[in-house]
């Protein structure tokens, strides 16, 4: 194995990368628990740097194939050989894969937007309501 | 990148007293074994910032992403998981207020996510302005 642990990779590219703060975050519900607000969630910027730079992340394949093994069994992912560079899109996409839950990017079937990639500057500044946060739905006429 | 192979670490005993500390068992060592520098090193941080137009995270090591799922109650993603859930979560936060900690993680991947509840001096769960994060544990 020439490509090392995972983790190494991580540490030796937080040295040489610049972070990268994405301009997007991901907005979803919940679809097993109707009254929880939209989630954001926010791509950590040197997460961000690894995947456009290429050569450190696993495939996104490992990461699925790795929620089936139990707790406390070797995983595949940290071994994995690292993929090549993504285009902030397809960085996105990755993530949404990786965190968010199966039910919401994968196995929903409902008609409601249930998940969304926003501009930073969507997400309300007041958060006054914060726990009242949904998708706006768009209808078409 | 160069590698340091070494498989203990010595210590210069010339200016300490042997009974400086007679609880620490590694006080009458020379040497320590690198697993111990390894095993205790911080394996994941984070640190972020919940108010103000952005969510943003500020610096990080081996995390992928944060999620804000309600009021007070994020979840931090790892790229490269803990081997399980049995880790160690110190916790705090900038604001002058009391911070309660509810490190649960995931049914389906338990070792992929750190999950923390915060609240305020009220005991409301709360937003704060910048929290941080750091886990000690054994990597899958």
């Amino acid at each position: 194995m020439t490509h090392g642990h995972l983790w190494d990779r991580l540490c030796e590219a937080k040295e040489r990368l610049e972070p990268v703060q994405s301009k997007y975050r991901v907005v979803y519900e919940n679809p097993n628990d109707l009254d929880a607000p939209a989630a954001i969630m926010c791509p950590d910027p040197n997460w961000m740097a690894c995947a456009l730079a290429g050569g450190i992340l696993p495939p996104i394949e490992a990461y699925l194939r790795d929620k089936n093994v139990p707790d406390g069994e070797p995983k595949e992912h940290p071994y994995a050989a690292p993929i090549g560079s993504l285009s902030e899109e397809e960085a996105l996409e990755y993530l949404i894969m990786k965190d968010c839950p199966t039910e919401v990017w994968r196995d929903y079937t409902g008609n409601r937007t249930i998940l969304k990639i926003v501009p930073v500057e969507a997400i309300p500044t007041n958060r006054a309501f914060r726990n009242a946060w949904k998708i706006k739905q768009e209808i078409a006429a | 990148m160069s590698t340091l192979n070494v498989a203990n670490i010595s210590d210069d005993q010339s200016t300490l007293s042997n009974s400086a500390n007679p609880i620490d068992k590694l006080n009458n060592t020379t040497t320590v074994d690198t697993k111990f520098v390894t095993n205790g090193c911080t394996k994941a941080w984070v640190s972020w910032s919940n108010i103000g137009p952005n969510y943003e995270i500020n610096g990080s090591l081996n995390a992928s992403s944060i999620t804000y799922t309600r009021v007070g109650d994020v979840e931090a993603n790892f790229t490269n998981v803990m081997a399980d859930a049995n880790f160690s979560v110190p916790t705090a936060s900038s604001a002058n207020s009391l911070t309660s900690v509810d490190g649960r993680t995931t049914d389906k991947f338990r070792a992929r996510t750190l999950i923390l509840d915060w609240a305020n001096s009220t005991q409301q769960y709360a937003d704060l302005p910048d929290m941080q994060t750091a886990v000690h544990g054994e990597l899958a």
